[in-house]
């Protein structure tokens, strides 16, 4: 009689256990950290580490728009250029350039001819022609006629910010929409003076207060 | 205007202040919005950090119903949270004092040597601020008792230094070590993050590893705070070594349940934090510190045989000692450019020597990192380094030339770090409102552009490019808290594809500072995948990894050689050493064992106290209130408590009430008290005082101003009659430690006595208003372990004046000192001017400097130093030289502090010793007086947080060249 070996099923055992305990000490201990690629038979230290760890997705964010747009270049200077800040200071006008903002054609249009702001300055007609929303533009026509040159200057001198407005009109009329906060943008540095360098403004218990990590 | 009409202008003048907050309150200041829940206020800069308001609210929900479930936290008040973006790496802080309040600077952390965890930065940081909070404001029905009748938790005041014990009544787990506090934080965020965390960090083992190997002192709980602490190279960061090495032995000795029992405050429970030790684990905290210790030696043993079981790898040290701590280097033709960063020298870019040994100063750095001090990029054809200054404000990016040492501000808050060059142009990364930019700074390095902006917590950090200019390579943190390394190419970042050419995985050992070696096949860098930070070798085009070395402690940084050596850092006790090794690929390599994953093993309970994803929270169901914040609208009361005050000596007793907003943007305080003195007139018995604030306005009013260290003189600061005043300050620069401060002030008093500022001097007019107006320019810097300024600039210039008997006087001061620092360790060399000038008769009070004396109270809360102030002339009386213009000019030696070690207890202690000798001369018109003294400032720490001064001084007067007096002082300085 042939006693069936048992040697298969010894070595599936083996096998299952093997693959038991590299499961269990993946999932324990968090080894290895995807060593797909690393050569030799070094073994790496074992640290505890939850199966689950949170992801991309247990992550909600809210809108990032102005977070966004703070990362361009071109935007980041127009915000901090005084001549715009002045423009800014005129809510009328940053009213209106909201509203161009929200027609990216037309920003598209003067990006590509930063000279048209002088035109259409002095002639509401011709904002109009440029403008890819005529009607809802009307009624700024006149705002935008009223801006200060040298403002109108600062923007037709940054094509680039225009572009990157018209990429992100959204944020730009978020930011729009709340001009005391594009103040704050450009003043960020002096926000931080005045709120860092008064020991009682912000950090009333700044001389008993525990860090997460010295630095 | 007559002085009778002052009282009305300040009336008008308090009126436009109010009506200027009340406008700036409209519209909130500085953008700030907030959102609130029943457990939370969230205080935020609006449009900017709005998105993160959701995670925030999300991570601190879970984080509170976890203190509440493990450490039966029931917060006395909601939690006030701020989110801010004031610094281009992450940090957070947070006190239950006087209120619970986080702040958060959102930018991404530094991962620098795995010093930090893993895992991501708002879950992380919110568990580990949380803990702070809830451990200190944990309350029982004592401390209960003692807030109702103080009206809330007290804050202390240097003001009013009874608050130092309603504080400990009221707040007692607050009176507890640093690293007590952040030896709880880290422990329970390691474990609360699932494992990621710093009681599981490869530095942490790395540093007791190397002091067990270098037979570097242990520090005992005193020593820790009075010396460890101060002198080491890694100063206050030891206390979060040492608190976390500790609990998480504890947890591993005794088990974690006894540690959560150390930090609650259930009944039956002990106030203080030692007494509550003893309760829980039977014995002292000393004896258990010991045996911590000789656990520690024998663990750490192990752990070095362990490595020590395979050859590890020989390396050559290129300096005798330390460098403390080191940024990326570059070597070029036998000397290492780097940035360094050591005890008793100014942090510094440097050129070390590797042949001779020296390093040479190339130029100081300001607000470095602890452990990476700066980033630093190298460009061969040019000789500049870039560096970067301001790492915890907005970062600056510098330009120096090596040869000739020409620095040169390239872009200025450009908030840019992480610095690579590559031909003709740099590479960094920049950090704005939480996110990570990829931006190119193209020659002449005036502007950058951005290439590409990663979404939210990944976060890119340590880039090179390689030699042909067409890979970029780079350490990537993930939300997971996944560390990456992973390469580019140039080109398709460029046209915004940010999938990598090539990654590899190294889970949560951070990929530290890889490089690309000089034939762009490898790229070569540390991680500490086995427990130890080795050097590994990436292969671009394969993605197979390669240890390269064994070491015992830890190698990092390494610089490829042409000849295929490494020049590396090696980590001993006393700070990093560059060290040469031959990199050869190994096949074995023995992990070392992490004390955290035994705690994990032998307690499975930690691993139940992950606290669940953000995601398992709607926020939106939560939220009870939103809107701008407007401080005014948000005054509180804070809390009220008896105080003593002295008017002229004598005792009177009163009470003082705290009004503030949850951010203390604007504040009231209101001092009442009752002096029942037969010395002093009935009309002078009775004193209140009000102090208003907002933003930089600041007002007064005081009827009889009493003041606390009036009780001890000499300096009386209490005067009779009316006062009121009004003023506005504001930094015009500020760029730590560069600032410069305009100052304003508008006094108005009736029925004075004295003079405000001269107090042997009789006022001779009913009314008296003053008007000041000063710049206040300082630069200053401090090495490593100092205990005062060692170098830099201080000046102001203030103009003014006095009305009074219908004249008005005119007056003017400047101020210039310059300071130098010594080749002694933290010794330093000063000059210190002073000279005013003011119009008026000479026999007018009112139009003359009143100088003299030290000026220190007995008791006293103002600063220790006061023979540097203009006023002051040690040798001679108070306000006894006067006259309508004046010079003077000191010099001042500081010498070498003496730091003392375990001289006292972990509650009261002594600190340092400080000596000072100088000698000055003053021209008063025709009149010179000179005087030689000295000052000695002993510093001692109370109650754990709070520091005080004793110092002693003596100084001889000379008028004309005659000895005229002496003057001894002594004085204690409180807070």
């Amino acid at each position: 009689m042939n006693v069936p070996s048992r040697k298969p099923y010894a070595w599936a055992g083996i096998a299952i256990a093997a693959v038991a305990v590299v499961v269990a000490g993946h999932y324990l201990f968090g080894f290895p950290p995807g060593v797909d690629n690393l050569t030799g038979t070094i073994t790496p230290a074992e640290r505890y580490r939850a199966p689950q760890q949170i992801s991309a997705a247990d992550v909600k964010l809210g809108d990032q728009s102005v977070a966004q747009l703070l990362q361009n270049d071109a935007v980041v200077k127009l915000i901090n250029d005084p001549e715009f800040q002045a423009l800014a200071a005129n809510r009328k006008a940053l009213e209106a350039l909201s509203a161009l903002a929200a027609a990216p054609k037309a920003l598209e249009a003067l990006s590509a001819h930063p000279s048209a702001f002088h035109a259409i300055a002095m002639d509401a007609m011709s904002y109009k022609k440029f403008a890819g929303k005529p009607e809802a533009l009307a009624a700024s026509a006149e705002a935008f006629k009223k801006m200060n040159p040298k403002a109108l200057e600062a923007l037709a001198a940054r094509p680039e910010a225009l572009e990157a407005m018209a990429a992100h009109a959204e944020a730009f009329k978020a930011i729009a929409a709340r001009p005391k906060a594009l103040d704050a943008l450009a003043a960020h540095s002096s926000a931080l003076a005045a709120l860092s360098a008064r020991p009682n403004a912000l950090d009333a218990a700044a001389r008993a207060s525990m860090d997460a990590k010295k630095k | 205007m007559t002085a009778g009409r002052a009282p009305a202008v300040l009336f008008w003048l308090a009126i436009a202040l109010a009506g200027e907050a009340r406008a700036a309150d409209e519209r909130g200041p500085y953008g700030l919005a907030y959102v609130e829940t029943p457990d939370v206020r969230l205080i935020y800069f609006d449009p900017t950090l709005t998105y993160l308001t959701p995670h925030a609210l999300r991570t601190f929900t879970n984080s509170l119903a976890w203190q509440r479930r493990v450490l039966g936290w029931e917060p006395w008040e909601r939690t006030t949270v701020l989110l801010k973006d004031f610094a281009d790496y992450g940090n957070a802080s947070a006190t239950p004092l006087p209120r619970n309040t986080l702040r958060f600077d959102i930018a991404p952390v530094s991962h620098a040597f795995e010093t930090y965890s893993a895992a991501e930065r708002m879950y992380s940081l919110m568990n580990h601020e949380l803990i702070h909070v809830s451990t200190t404001d944990l309350w029982s029905e004592d401390e209960r008792r003692w807030r109702r009748l103080f009206g809330g938790k007290v804050f202390p005041q240097a003001a009013h230094p009874e608050t130092l014990l309603y504080s400990y009544l009221t707040v007692p787990r607050f009176t507890v070590p640093r690293w007590h506090a952040e030896g709880a934080a880290v422990f329970m965020e390691t474990w609360m993050a699932g494992g990621l965390g710093r009681a599981q960090a490869g530095f942490y083992e790395m540093v007791y590893r190397a002091m067990v190997r270098d037979g570097a002192e242990f520090y005992d709980p005193l020593g820790l705070e009075s010396r460890g602490t101060r002198i080491d190279f890694q100063v206050g960061a030891n206390a979060y070594l040492y608190g976390t090495r500790f609990f998480t032995w504890l947890a591993y000795a005794h088990s974690p349940q006894k540690v959560v029992a150390w930090l609650r405050r259930d009944p039956g429970s002990k106030r203080h934090y030692a007494d509550q030790f003893e309760h829980v684990f039977g014995l002292t905290l000393e004896r258990a510190w010991q045996d911590w210790i000789a656990f520690e030696r024998e663990f750490q043993a192990r752990n070095l045989a362990r490595v020590r079981s395979q050859p590890v790898t020989p390396h050559r040290q290129l300096v005798p000692t330390a460098v403390g701590s080191a940024s990326r280097a570059y070597y070029d033709n036998g000397i290492l450019y780097g940035a360094f960063d050591y005890q008793g020298v100014v942090a510094h870019v440097g050129a070390l020597d590797t042949r001779a040994g020296g390093v040479r100063r190339l130029a100081d750095l300001k607000d470095t990192l602890l452990y990476k001090v700066t980033s630093l990029a190298w460009d061969p054809g040019s000789r500049t380094l870039f560096y970067a200054n301001d790492h915890h404000a907005l970062r600056d990016l510098v330009a120096l030339e090596v040869d000739t040492g020409k620095e040169k501000v390239l872009l200025k808050d450009a908030r840019i770090g992480e610095l690579v060059f590559n031909q003709g142009s740099l590479y960094g990364v920049r950090h704005e409102n939480g996110l990570a930019t990829l931006v190119r700074i193209p020659h002449p390095f005036t502007e950058w552009k951005q290439v590409h902006t990663f979404p939210y917590g990944t976060v890119p950090y340590d880039l090179d490019v390689s030699p042909d200019g067409r890979l970029l390579s780079a350490s990537v943190g993930e939300v997971s808290g996944e560390h990456f390394l992973r390469v580019w190419p140039l080109e398709r970042l460029h046209a915004g594809d940010a999938k990598p050419l090539s990654q590899f995985d190294f889970g949560q050992s951070i990929p530290e500072t890889f490089v690309f070696s000089p034939d762009a096949r490898y790229l070569y860098g540390s991680s500490y995948y086995t427990g130890v930070s080795n050097i590994f070798r990436f292969e671009v085009a394969s993605g197979a990894v390669e240890a390269v070395s064994n070491a015992e402690s830890g190698f990092f940084r390494p610089v490829p050689l042409d000849d295929g050596r490494l020049i590396v850092f090696d980590y001993t006790a006393a700070g990093f050493v560059p060290a040469l090794i031959e990199p050869k690929p190994l096949k074995d390599l023995s992990a070392i064992t992490f004390l955290g994953a035994e705690v994990a093993k032998k307690h499975p309970v930690v691993t139940t106290w992950q606290v669940p994803p953000p995601s398992n929270i709607d926020e939106t169901k939560l939220i009870t209130g939103e809107g701008a914040y407007l401080p005014l609208r948000q005054l509180g009361f804070q809390s009220a408590y008896p105080v003593l005050q002295g008017y002229k000596k004598n005792l009177g007793v009163g009470v003082h009430a705290h009004i503030d907003d949850p951010l203390s943007l604007g504040s009231i305080g209101i001092t009442a008290a009752y002096t029942p003195s037969h010395d002093v007139p009935e009309n002078e018995r009775a004193h209140l005082g009000v102090e208003y604030r907002y933003l930089g306005w600041h007002a007064g009013a005081a009827w009889n101003k009493s003041d606390f260290y009036d009780l001890f003189g000499p300096t009386i600061r209490s005067r009779r009659g009316f006062q009121a005043s009004v003023g506005y300050d504001h930094p015009l620069v500020y760029d730590e430690p560069r600032r410069l401060d305009l100052k304003t002030d508008v006094a108005y008093y009736d029925n004075l006595d004295v003079l405000p500022r001269a107090q042997n001097i009789e006022a001779t007019a009913e009314q008296l208003v003053t008007v000041e107006a000063g710049l206040y320019f300082t630069d200053t810097r401090r090495s490593r372990g100092a205990v005062d300024d060692e170098k830099g600039v201080v000046a102001n210039l203030v103009l003014g004046g006095n009305y009074a008997d219908s004249r008005w006087i005119p007056g003017a001061r400047v101020g210039l000192d310059l300071g130098l620092a010594l080749p002694i360790g933290h010794a330093s060399l000063w000059l210190r001017n002073a000279a005013g000038a003011a119009d008026g008769d000479p026999s007018d009070p009112y139009a003359n400097f009143y100088l003299g004396g030290f000026g220190n109270n007995y008791v006293d809360s103002r600063t220790e130093k006061r023979y540097r102030e203009y006023y002051a002339f040690p040798g001679f009386e108070l306000n006894e030289l006067n006259g309508r213009s004046f010079t003077r000019h000191m010099l001042e030696a500081n010498l070498p502090p003496v730091v003392f070690a375990s001289l006292g207890t972990p509650a009261f202690h002594l600190a340092w010793l400080r000596p000072a000798v100088f000698t000055s001369v003053l021209y008063t018109g025709d009149n010179r007086y000179n005087n030689a003294g000295a000052q000695i400032d002993l510093r001692f720490s109370v109650l754990h947080w709070y520091e005080m001064t004793l110092s002693a001084g003596c100084a001889v007067g000379y008028r004309g060249g005659s000895r005229a007096a002496e003057e001894w002082m002594i004085s204690l300085k409180i807070m």
